[in-house]
């Protein structure tokens, strides 16, 4: 069995508006997929439902054949946009709360990583600049030896540098039986480092292929792809 | 370091293309172990899958070989890096008089050319 | 993973809280030094005392006040503030997340009551203290026996029980005020304070109208005396301490389907 996610009719609604209509899509393992589309597609509340952070109206959406929940939660690791982490909390307090909560959590990753990049143990996150709280956020996900990652939006508003540290730590951590997952607007950044993507807008999929099939056929990278598809 | 690789044309094939000039320039001497497909694809920031489909190409040429514990080495075989490397240069020399007739250049112009330019010196 | 949610709120809330009731106890100790000397006595020094009694009951209401608030906002925030999105996708029920929070929340308010009656005891005790609560045992226990119908240790449990009671119900409704709040897509904290208001005045009413209707039920109005008003009392409390139980399950399951079922986190 090579699927790790799979959506059946899956439905959300925001009072009248239709954020996710009827959809159907599989997520293999071992694939670094992009999932790409303009605001308000469906991106996010796609990746809410996978969290288990949102219930949908109707259809299935299960993750190694659970509904999202506690099982789901143990193997799933997901970036959020935004700094979730408790600001006044040392990257030591972080990593001790990590180790707890998370079986798979591996806290000699996570400091080998910091230390590589000369983050100190014992600061607290309120005194990190935005890029280093973004980094070290993404350490801390991929510290884990989940079966599925998330990762939205994780190099939006952070430097050139910082990007290439973020897309060579995702992909050094590549597994074989795990899935990435990235939501994103900057395609040509990471375009290269994606086996397949899914287009999706208002709340449909418009696309699923491999990203080298694509380029094969239709001459065009990712990115110039998306943008006739989605020309506005 | 990236590669420079165009997200216009499949990924694998150019960086085919970018070992075996490594290969024949002696960045990559015969025999050179290879690193393992995630660092690899980590120096040339490509997804590792795609980097593995590349590494198996080359495998399946002969130009790299894999020996199961140890990882991939690229061949000793000196004779099958020259006729790549003469191949290559072939399809330099072709692309060359092709651009040059679209230019209005014919064979034996081009040619004289080409001596003109080396007699001045390099 | 309770005992771990548990620890987590515990080590987040005390950061505050702790200091809050160290600064008590040293005010307290500070202020028994103060008093045993002598000086407040001492007329020429009335304008020391009056600001110290008023310095005093400020501080004992503001850590009142302060542990309410940092319960609340702790609630709030590590549930539905982005610091949502980690603790909700930790590998934990919501039964757990639930419960860890009130427990804590209980622990604080248990540690804030006691602590006041705690400092306001060693700052009033004297030599003639003792003295006092033993005439003033008996007549407790006389009290106690005729509302409840039972004294002694058994009354004082049953206080506690009944405090403990309060103090949970409390909590509890603050908590399904502010799911009730995350429902709304905007002002959520409006929605929060109004949900508050909204159930109190309902509790007040049915409050209300129960007292009156067992007042009228168990004794004839026009004829008040103490033993009609002590029989109301003897039906009020205990059906008041089950009114709060069922109370405090409902502001639970309420609030355990809002998180579990209709969250959306921005």
């Amino acid at each position: 069995m090579n699927t790790l996610v799979e959506c059946k009719d899956l439905t959300k609604m925001y009072g009248t508006k239709t954020a996710l209509d009827h959809i159907n899509l599989t997520l293999e393992k071992g694939r670094i997929i992009g999932l790409l589309g303009p605001n308000g597609s469906g991106k996010t509340t796609l990746i809410k439902i996978i969290n288990g952070l949102l219930t949908p109206n109707s259809g299935t959406l299960t993750v190694s054949g659970m509904t999202p929940g506690v099982g789901t939660k143990k193997i799933v690791s997901y970036l959020p946009e935004r700094t979730y982490l408790n600001e006044w909390m040392k990257v030591n307090d972080i990593i001790e709360f990590f180790k707890t909560f998370y079986e798979d959590f591996n806290p000699t990753k996570a400091y080998s990583m910091l230390g590589k990049l000369g983050i100190n143990p014992t600061d607290k996150l309120k005194t990190m600049s935005k890029g280093t709280k973004e980094k070290v956020q993404l350490i801390l996900v991929m510290s884990r030896k989940a079966d599925l990652y998330i990762l939205d939006e994780p190099i939006a508003g952070v430097d050139p540098a910082a990007r290439d540290y973020i897309l060579n730590t995702i992909i050094s951590n590549y597994d074989e039986e795990a899935t990435i997952l990235l939501s994103t607007h900057l395609i040509s950044d990471i375009e290269n480092i994606l086996d397949e993507v899914v287009f999706i807008q208002n709340g449909h999929i418009r696309l699923t292929s491999s990203v080298e099939d694509l380029r094969e056929k239709q001459g065009k990278s990712i990115d110039s792809i998306f943008r006739e598809v989605f020309k506005c | 370091m990236s590669w420079n690789l165009n997200s216009d044309r499949p990924i694998y094939s150019q960086i085919i293309e970018h070992i075996q000039m490594d290969i024949i320039s002696g960045v990559y001497e015969p025999g050179t172990k290879l690193p393992s497909v995630r660092e690899f694809a980590s120096t040339a920031s490509v997804n590792p899958n795609t980097m593995q489909k590349a590494l198996s190409e080359l495998e399946r040429t002969g130009l790299i070989y894999s020996q199961r514990t140890s990882g991939r080495f690229i061949t000793e075989d000196i004779t099958m890096i020259n006729d790549l490397k003469n191949s290559l240069a072939a399809e330099q020399i072709n692309e060359f008089f092709k651009h040059m007739e679209q230019l209005g250049f014919k064979k034996e112009e081009t040619i004289a050319l080409l001596e003109q330019r080396i007699k001045e010196g390099k | 993973m309770l005992g771990k949610l548990f620890q987590a709120e515990w080590k987040a809330t005390s950061r505050w809280l702790l200091p809050l009731h160290l600064i008590l106890l040293v005010v307290t100790v500070m202020g028994k030094i103060l008093l045993s000397t002598g000086l407040l006595e001492n007329e020429a020094f009335v304008a020391l005392a009056i600001l110290s009694m008023t310095f005093y009951t400020i501080l004992i209401i503001a850590t009142s006040i302060i542990t309410f608030v940092i319960i609340v906002v702790r609630f709030y925030k590590s549930l539905f503030s982005d610091e949502g999105y980690l603790t909700f996708t930790l590998p934990v029920t919501t039964n757990q997340l639930l419960i860890s929070k009130i427990g804590v929340a209980f622990i604080w308010c248990l540690i804030n009551t006691v602590s006041v009656i705690l400092s306001v005891f060693i700052l009033v005790f004297n030599e003639k203290t003792m003295d006092s609560i033993a005439e003033l045992i008996p007549n407790l226990n006389n009290g106690l026996d005729k509302v409840l119908g039972f004294s002694g240790f058994g009354g004082v449990l049953f206080i506690i029980f009944y405090i403990f009671v309060c103090i949970l119900s409390a909590i509890l409704m603050f908590t399904v005020s502010i799911c009730i709040g995350q429902l709304m897509s905007k002002h959520k904290v409006l929605g929060a304070i109004l949900a508050y208001v909204g159930i109190y005045m309902i509790i007040q009413t049915i409050s209300t109208v129960g007292m009156v209707a067992i007042g009228s039920i168990t004794s004839n109005m026009s004829q008040i005396s103490n033993a009609e008003v002590l029989k109301v009392y003897q039906i009020t409390i205990p059906v008041s301490l089950v009114f709060s139980i069922i109370l405090s399950g409902i502001y639970y399951f309420i609030s355990k389907y809002i998180m579990k079922n209709k969250l959306n986190l921005d």
